[in-house]
């Protein structure tokens, strides 16, 4: 068989022909069940988001299990740097509305550790790693706030916006 | 859309818009307009679906490919910049789906379509059935054995009518990479089809 031949076949064979008519049927209904199911999706996200900001607040205002308790400045610092090896550089007297709890030693790979306080009425997390070892909260989070000093990552959070400016005043009083 | 007025209106825009590949047409899609999406429907639609039909040799593959254009096409549309014409970026759209759809293994080769018909014909011959189911298929068959790449360069050839530049800019190649797949192609179907009419003439005589 010559390529005029196959040509030829080809052109016969491989004609365009007329699409059935259940094709629009069937790019309509997905369109409508998407829509149905969008609907629904939105809800289920809608809720979803509702369960992780609870979540979220209630592990940032929930106390860590203290592997280590003490109200001293220094006394948690010491302990802190025998089990992690960070410096925390917290001040030798906090101002006096607040309440140093304790220390707790996230388990992982680099080392994490989180110092719980109370400032008033208010818990709040100082959280302490090396710098680019563990994901940021984000800046400018209205409930946690973040910085790099020392080679180290600070990140304070707590439950409500207000409370994060008399989290500053475990430093800053 | 159902019903007179509806389809009064549907009318009005294709008196509007007779080419589908009007700006105003692809803008209005662009913004939602459902009418207009329907104008490009019907528009494309047998273009659409015959490439998918000859790339997998199977009707309901076929139907699967072609409406999953269409979706693509409806959430996609947004992204049709004009650079290029819209046909070629609407072929682009075919031939990506024709090629994912095989890639995800949705697709029964054609002959393999046929050997499965021609098994569950209880009435024939095994042998008799298998070399009808091979007549029936004929050149589809031969055609879907090729490798993809030689199968959508005869397919958008033979079934569109397309020239090597407007294969090679849908396909993303030069015109030469397409004549180069084109004769290989046309190689092995030279070589198949001869075999494939000596069972046709041994079938039927």
């Amino acid at each position: 068989m010559d390529k005029r031949s196959v040509d030829t076949m080809l052109e016969q064979e491989l004609a365009r022909v007329t699409a059935p008519a259940g094709l629009w049927d069937r790019v309509q209904l997905p369109r409508v069940e998407r829509r149905a199911s969008h609907a629904s999706r939105r809800l289920t996200w809608a809720l979803a988001a509702a369960g992780l900001v609870l979540a979220v607040t209630g592990i940032r205002t929930s106390r860590p299990p203290m592997d280590f308790r003490s109200g001293s400045a220094s006394e948690i610092q010491a302990w802190v740097k025998s089990n992690s090896g960070l410096d925390l550089g917290l001040p030798a007297k906090p101002g006096t509305s607040v309440q140093l709890l304790g220390a707790h030693l996230v388990r992982g790979a680099d080392p994490l550790v989180e110092v719980a306080y109370r400032t008033g009425n208010h818990d709040v997390l100082l959280r302490v790693s090396r710098s680019g070892t563990v994901p940021s909260e984000p800046h400018g989070d209205r409930t946690a706030s973040s910085w790099v000093m020392h080679g180290q990552r600070y990140t304070l959070a707590c439950a409500s916006p207000e409370e994060l400016q008399a989290a500053c005043l475990l430093c800053h009083s | 859309m159902e019903g007179t007025e509806a389809h009064l209106r549907l009318n009005s825009v294709f008196g509007m818009v007779q080419d589908a590949n009007d700006r105003e047409v692809i803008q209005a899609c662009q913004r939602g307009d459902a009418d207009a999406f329907r104008v490009l429907f019907e528009g494309y639609q047998d273009r659409v679906y015959s490439i998918a039909l000859r790339y997998s040799g199977n009707d309901a593959t076929a139907m699967d490919i072609a409406q999953e254009v269409f979706l693509k096409l409806l959430s996609r549309i947004g992204e049709f910049r004009g650079e290029a014409s819209f046909e070629s970026w609407l072929y682009r759209l075919v031939v990506n789906c024709c090629l994912d759809h095989q890639r995800r293994g949705r697709r029964v080769a054609p002959f393999l379509d046929g050997l499965l018909d021609a098994v569950c014909t209880s009435a024939e011959s095994a042998l008799h059935a298998l070399m009808r189911a091979e007549r029936d298929q004929r050149v589809q068959d031969v055609v879907g054995k090729l490798p993809p790449e030689q199968r959508i360069v005869v397919v958008l050839r033979y079934t569109e009518g397309l020239s090597y530049d407007e294969i090679a800019e849908i396909l993303g190649c030069s015109p030469g990479t397409v004549a180069s797949r084109l004769n290989r192609a046309h190689k092995v179907l030279e070589r198949r089809l001869s075999h494939l009419r000596e069972v046709r003439g041994g079938a039927n005589g």
